[in-house]
Order: structure tokens, then C-alpha cells, then sequence
């Protein structure tokens, strides 16, 4: 402590450990105040779930070499309360919705985003959505997506200000069934996109 | 060229004396120590951890206030150093 | 001038440097990966991560699932992108055999005009640097202004090794 530098460091240096003792401060009780608020057992109900399928041929849409790939969207009614989550420590809440399936032989395991949305606020953390369209058009690596069963779920991620990114998910789930299309109405729908098949 | 850091160095040492060097070591530790727990309770209470940052900085800076300039009252008890004297020596 | 007192001093620094180097080093082999810190370059994805942000990044992990925020670099350009998994597709006998599409928060559609090759999907194994774990706000950005401004690269070494021999004794 005899210079004005080893002065300087000296403080500095308990400034920066006794920092970090804060921030771990921080990080405990915000994990502290999820955990009392059961943010990991929030419930969430989706419903009123209905399918659209397209048939596209642009790279954009999953085409490969121009090929017919099925794209799927779907309208959905969700209702979740996600105020729990929001803390001192939180920065923005990202929550979305996932459909999970297996393909055909049951050799590989699949998980899609249908819609997702940025939470700043407390305010905008109840989400009540009727008929609400998903934000992207999904289709699988190989196979169609008509014919399989999607299990649909919310997730949620925490960005905080300080710390590591916390993940959980919702109770609320629905299986929906995408039924097969008939031959004919498939060809009529795939003569329709092709013509207008511009991506919009 | 080493000669010249270390006269630079020299300039920039404004020392303190050891009594207040003791001193100083514990008040800053003291100081920083509760200026953390003071903003934590303010952070806790506002909700806000920009509140918490704001408050703790400002005790951090008080702290480097203190410490940092060589005050009067911390040169009270210097040492005095023997001065070198010439004095003449019969080789014979 | 004492020459060894001179390249005492020398050696000194050359030590700061290689201790700096050897912990990056570590550091990459207890993550599992190249980078184990990147700076964001882009607003792609605010709010959530802001230009000048440092991420820290882990690679240990088999699989990546749907809403973790990944680092991948497009094969042959160097520049880290970070952006969130939007779908994922792994084989239930090799769980490393994944892939990944991924999206920015903050752009309005996914990444595939960004992928090299006309490619759909990006190889976990392959393209992914490695996971976001934990950040830091805006420190990053003196690598942004280095990287950006001529002279600050010079600026920035010359004040460390002046700190250095200055404050050496």
C-alpha cells in the first residue's frame, strides 16, 4: 500500500471479488424467487389446434433440387400466465411452442418451433391467444408431415441480466393428428401452389 | 532506458507512511464490504438491479477517495532516513 | 545500461503474454471448443444479447434441443454467428447424429440463406462452436474497436507493454 498504483490495485481488486460475491447474491435469489413461485410447474392449455398443409418447391420452404416438400402450419388457441417468471434479474422471456414426432420407422426423433414470441415485460407475460397463426412454415428433413402424430408443448427461456440462462417448460399439451390427404385433393392442392408457388 | 521508467516511477509514488498503511488496508476492506451488503439490501428493495450497481459503484468510489490520495493526516508518522554523509577515510 | 537487467524485464513480459495465451488454451480444452468466448457482432439477436456482449460458450453437450441459443461458424468464413435452434432432428440409435436449424430473435426468417452449400440444416457436430452458458454485458466491445480501427491494435499493445515495464519495479 506504500505507491499510489499498489494503492489503486488493492482497492480495485476487493472491488472486483466483493462484485462477484454481489453477483452471486443476485443469481441466488432470483433462482430463490422461481423456485417459491413454482415457475417450474407453470400450466399452460393449447387447444383448437388445426393444421394447414402447402406444398412448395423453393430451397426456401425445404425443397431440395426443386422437389415437392410438404410444409405445415397451424392455428392455435393458447392460454399461459408467465408473470412467475419475471424477477429483478430477468432481461426478456422467450417462450415457444414446439411439436414433437417420429418419423415412420421410429428411427429418429423430431422437435419443431411453430411460433415463438420475446417477453420484455411483466405486462405483456399473459398470453391469451385465440386463433392464432404460427409464425413459420415447418417441414420434416425426409419425410410429409400428414400422417404423424405432433405433440405439442410450450417452453420457456429466461435471459437474465446476471447469470446463466435458465430453460423450463409449461404443463400444457396437444397431440394433434395430421391426417393423411386424398390423392385427388392433394394433386388439386399441388397444381394450385404451383402456380402460385412465388414465396411470399 | 530503464533509468528514465524508473525516476518516472519515482515521481508517481506518492508514498504514505506504514501506520496509515495498516490502517488504510482494513478501512477499504471495511468500507467495500459494507457498501456490498448496503446496495444489496437496496437492490433487494427497489426490485432493480441498476439501483443496486449505482449504489455499490458509489461506495466503491468513495472507498478510492479515501484511499488514493496521499492526505496530509497519512504522512504524519514518516520515517526519517538516514542521509548518506561524505566523510573522509585515512587509506594509509 | 545492464543488458540482463534489460532482458529480465523482457522476460517478464513475455510471461504476462504466454500465461494469457496458455489460459485461453485451457479454457478451450474445458469447453470443447476453438472459441470458448465470443464477442456478438450483430443485432440479430436482440433484445436478448446486444452488440459487444461476451458469451460464454460450452461444447460438451451431445445434443442440442430446441430454444438453446448456439454458436456456429458457416464453413470457410471465420465469423461466429449467434443465433437460436429453431428445429431439431436427431437419429434415436446415434443421438450425435443431429441437425440443426437455427434463427435469429430479432430477424424475421431462419437461417438458410446464411448456410454454405445450398444446405438445409446445420451438423451439430460439424458447424456448432458451442452453447451459450452465461455473458457478459458490453465488455466485448474493445475487440469491436480493435478489430475496427486501425491504430487501436497498436494502441492497445503499446499501453500494455508500457503498463507493464512502467509499473514492473
Amino acid at each position: 500500500m506504500f505507491s499510489l498504483s499498489q494503492r489503486f490495485q488493492t482497492v480495485s481488486n476487493t472491488a472486483v471479488t466483493v462484485g462477484l460475491f454481489l453477483a452471486a447474491f443476485i443469481i441466488g435469489t432470483s433462482w430463490f424467487q422461481l423456485v417459491s413461485n413454482h415457475a417450474f410447474d407453470l400450466s399452460s392449455s393449447i387447444s383448437n389446434v388445426t393444421p394447414k398443409i402447402n406444398v412448395r418447391t423453393s430451397r426456401y420452404y425445404g425443397s431440395v433440387n426443386g422437389k415437392a416438400k410438404e410444409n405445415a402450419k397451424v392455428s392455435f388457441d393458447l392460454e399461459a400466465d408467465l408473470t412467475k417468471l419475471f424477477n429483478w434479474n430477468t432481461k426478456q422471456v422467450f417462450t415457444y411452442l414446439t411439436a414433437e414426432y417420429e418419423n415412420v420407422k421410429h428411427t429418429r426423433q423430431n422437435e419443431v418451433t411453430f411460433w415463438d414470441k420475446i417477453i420484455t415485460s411483466k405486462d405483456d407475460a399473459v398470453l391469451n391467444l385465440t386463433d392464432a397463426q404460427s409464425k413459420y412454415h415447418v417441414w420434416d428433413v425426409q419425410e410429409k408431415l400428414t400422417g404423424k402424430d405432433l405433440k405439442l408443448k410450450l417452453h420457456w427461456n429466461i435471459q437474465p441480466w446476471v447469470g446463466p440462462l435458465v430453460y423450463g417448460e409449461t404443463d400444457g399439451t396437444f397431440t394433434l393428428s395430421i391426417p393423411e390427404r386424398e390423392k385427388t385433393e392433394k394433386k388439386a392442392k399441388e397444381s394450385e401452389s404451383a402456380e402460385s408457388s412465388s414465396p411470399n | 532506458m530503464s533509468d528514465v521508467f524508473r525516476e518516472l516511477n519515482g515521481k508517481l509514488l506518492f508514498p504514505v507512511d506504514y501506520p496509515s498503511q495498516t490502517l488504510l488496508a482494513k478501512r477499504h476492506k471495511l468500507l467495500v464490504v459494507i457498501g456490498a451488503l448496503v446496495s444489496g439490501v437496496v437492490g433487494v428493495a427497489t426490485q432493480s438491479i441498476l439501483q443496486m450497481g449505482v449504489c455499490y459503484l458509489c461506495f466503491v468510489f468513495v472507498a478510492l477517495l479515501l484511499v488514493l490520495p496521499a492526505w496530509k493526516s497519512y504522512r504524519v508518522h514518516n520515517l526519517e532516513w538516514v542521509q548518506p554523509q561524505a566523510v573522509a577515510v585515512d587509506l594509509k | 545500461m545492464n543488458l540482463r537487467l534489460e532482458l529480465t524485464k523482457l522476460l517478464n513480459l513475455c510471461f504476462v503474454f504466454a500465461s494469457a495465451y496458455m489460459f485461453w488454451e485451457g479454457l478451450s480444452l474445458v469447453a470443447n471448443t476453438h472459441s470458448p468466448i465470443v464477442v456478438v457482432l450483430s443485432g440479430s439477436m436482440e433484445p436478448a444479447f446486444q452488440r459487444g456482449d461476451i458469451l460464454f460458450l460450452w461444447n460438451r453437450n451431445e445434443q442440442s434441443k430446441v430454444g438453446d441459443v448456439v454458436v456456429y461458424e458457416v464453413a470457410g468464413k471465420n465469423i461466429p454467428i449467434v443465433h437460436r435452434v429453431l428445429r431439431e432432428h436427431h437419429s434415436i440409435a446415434d443421438p450425435s447424429k443431429q441437425v440443426l436449424l437455427t434463427k435469429g430473435d430479432n430477424n424475421a426468417g431462419n437461417d438458410i440463406p446464411l448456410y454454405a452449400n445450398r444446405k438445409l440444416y446445420l451438423n451439430k457436430q460439424k458447424d456448432i462452436v458451442g452453447t451459450v452458458k452465461g455473458y457478459f454485458p458490453q465488455l466485448g466491445y474493445i475487440t469491436i474497436w480493435v478489430s475496427e480501427n486501425k491504430y487501436a491494435k497498436f494502441a492497445l499493445l503499446g499501453f500494455l507493454a508500457l503498463s507493464s515495464l512502467v509499473g514492473g519495479e
